[in-house]
């Protein structure tokens, strides 16, 4: 992931430690892969998501001139490359509550999704 | 020959699935029920033998301690001459120094009367719990070759080696599951210190500190709202169920939805961990906590005991870390006396502290470096980099207090009677926690990876 990327640092950043990176200084014939609580505690609070949330949620009601059925689509397609299920448009419709501030809220949904995580 | 162990690319191996099914968290502790359960019977998971200590608390000075100025004392007569200062430290030309003289005081202090430096009186008045190991030694002259062959048992880094830490935790025992098995506080002299190599980001260190963040992220964003957060998490689960039931019998998922549930738990049991309002002030002081020289590292050792409380099981601590380290001391010994200073009453005071509790049996302290200091300086009042001969202390878990072990030479320049490669002392500790080194084998691609590969074993003098 972040071969070469930290070449002479001495710390890398935690949150690519909690997600195995490579810090590129050893050879890795075996790159590891583990599911860990900090994982999900980076994914939930950090401020790397944090931040990312509030741009996603710009986005998405820019380019949908404020209609929520509009932000959901396109949330979906651009975090996923897929248009939301019905059922899971209904979910995302009640959760906003036509409350435009949530819209940050969805964003960090999507982020803590396992589809996010895991391609299938 | 079973070919999944020569090419295991490309297949589900056991750990590999256990890491994914059950290793959700720092993998020992779902490991340990299974283990425990008689599902997994891999020779590395132990305990190989009734285990003495249930804990580890490692503290390690960045930098490189002089043994010679705290805990192995020389007669100065050498002090003025020029030896050979040959191939090591930060000389690699042959050439002579002067040996500097020891400046300190020591005195013998407890029934064994180990004499111990006027930098360490607190620790001098414990020293009947500590084992003196003077005779350690390593092949590394410089700090982040030394800290790699220290940490992890070999020099270099041809392969992601795991740290000491990661190779306790990674073997299961009773590892609380509401916590990390390993944990470091204080910053590090090298990532080294903190990785789980090959053995997987499930026992790498897992940062903590005092105070109101413990763990890195622990708490959501100040500008969320606790209500809002809840409604969140709900809706997630909701959202997350039509993907988790088309792919359920993908362990990585499965292990996810574990994983979150673990955060939750440690957002309950992390703030109380670090939660000091209930420890008695006469406790707090015994650390030095509240005095300005000694409350940081004081904090720290607090939390250290109250970790191995709660079965944490690997507790380092990197004292003064950063660059080389601040022990560091080419220029002038006197930039020992304030590292010193901080670190020997909160030493002193974890001792009697785990002592007073009857946890100092079960729970293995260990004081060390990367290497030691040497008898002469770079034309300085300060001394040069020595793995050729150093100390450690070891104290309870099973180890025989008040008694010195092994001794360098007459300067203090190289471990001569029974000298300990650093990995004996590795050995020791795996032993200490029921782990015979030599059945910690690790395949990595074909390769047996140990972390033991040299030296003598387990330094048995030393053992109660």
């Amino acid at each position: 992931m972040i071969r070469g990327y930290s070449t002479n640092s001495d710390v890398t950043p935690q949150f690519l430690q909690v997600f195995d990176a490579d810090d590129g200084r050893a050879p890795c014939p075996m790159r590891t892969q583990t599911v860990t609580a900090p994982q999900g505690l980076f994914m939930m609070n950090s401020d790397e998501i944090e931040t990312a949330s509030t741009k996603f949620a710009e986005r998405l009601s820019k380019e949908s001139a404020g209609d929520f059925t509009a932000a959901l689509d396109l949330g979906y397609r651009l975090t996923f490359s897929r248009p939301p299920s019905p059922a899971e448009r209904d979910k995302a419709l009640t959760y906003i509550e036509s409350d435009p501030a949530r819209l940050k809220g969805f964003a960090w949904l999507l982020f803590n999704l396992d589809e996010f995580i895991y391609v299938q | 020959m079973d070919l999944n162990t020569i090419y295991p690319c490309g297949k589900v191996n056991r750990r590999g699935f256990l890491h994914q099914l059950g290793g959700g968290f720092f993998g020992a502790a779902m490991g340990a029920v299974w283990a425990q359960d008689g599902k997994i019977k891999d020779a590395i998971y132990g305990p190989h033998f009734q285990p003495k200590a249930k804990s580890v608390i490692f503290l390690f000075m960045c930098g490189g301690v002089s043994h010679i100025d705290t805990f192995d004392p020389k007669d100065n007569k050498w002090a003025g001459k020029l030896i050979d200062a040959i191939g090591f430290g930060d000389n690699v030309a042959e050439m002579k120094r002067p040996v500097i003289p020891i400046l300190r005081t020591f005195t013998k202090y407890g029934q064994s009367g180990i004499p111990v430096s006027d930098w360490f009186p607190n620790v001098g008045g414990v020293i009947d719990e500590f084992a003196v190991v003077r005779s350690m030694w390593c092949n590394e002259g410089n700090h982040f070759p030394a800290v790699i062959e220290t940490t992890t048992g070999h020099r270099g880094r041809q392969f992601d080696h795991p740290t000491l830490g990661a190779w306790v935790s990674y073997a299961p025992g009773t590892a609380n599951q509401n916590l990390p098995t390993f944990v470091n506080m204080g910053r590090a002299s090298s990532p080294v210190q903190l990785t789980g190599g090959y053995l997987g980001a499930t026992v790498s260190a897992t940062p903590f500190q005092p105070g109101e963040t413990p763990i890195p992220n622990l708490y959501p964003p100040k500008s969320s709202s606790p209500a809002e957060r809840e409604r969140q998490m709900r809706v997630l689960e909701e959202m997350n169920r039509e993907f988790r039931e088309r792919y359920a019998i993908n362990s990585d998922v499965v292990a996810r939805s574990q994983a979150y549930e673990l955060a939750a738990r440690m957002q309950l049991h992390a703030p109380e961990v670090v939660d000091f309002s209930q420890e008695p002030e006469h406790v707090k002081a015994l650390y030095g906590i509240g005095e300005k020289e000694t409350d940081a590292f004081g904090e720290q050792l607090l939390l250290a005991r109250r970790l191995a409380e709660n079965q944490v099981r690997f507790i380092q601590i990197c004292h003064a870390g950063g660059g080389n380290g601040a022990w560091d001391a080419h220029g002038d010994m006197k930039t020992h006396e304030p590292l010193c200073r901080a670190v020997d009453k909160p030493i002193a005071g974890l001792i009697r502290d785990l002592k007073q509790r009857g946890m100092l049996d079960s729970t293995l302290v260990v004081f060390g470096s990367e290497f030691g200091r040497s008898p002469w300086s770079q034309n300085t009042t300060g001394r040069d980099h020595n793995p050729k001969g150093y100390t450690v202390l070891l104290a309870g878990g099973g180890i025989k207090g008040g008694m010195i072990h092994g001794a360098t030479d007459d300067v203090g320049y190289k471990a001569v009677d029974h000298p300990h490669y650093h990995s004996d002392l590795h050995a020791t500790i795996l032993h200490q926690m029921g782990l015979d080194y030599r059945k910690m084998e690790f395949n990595v691609f074909g390769r047996t990876m140990r972390l033991v590969e040299e030296g003598q074993g387990p330094i048995t003098e030393i053992l109660a």
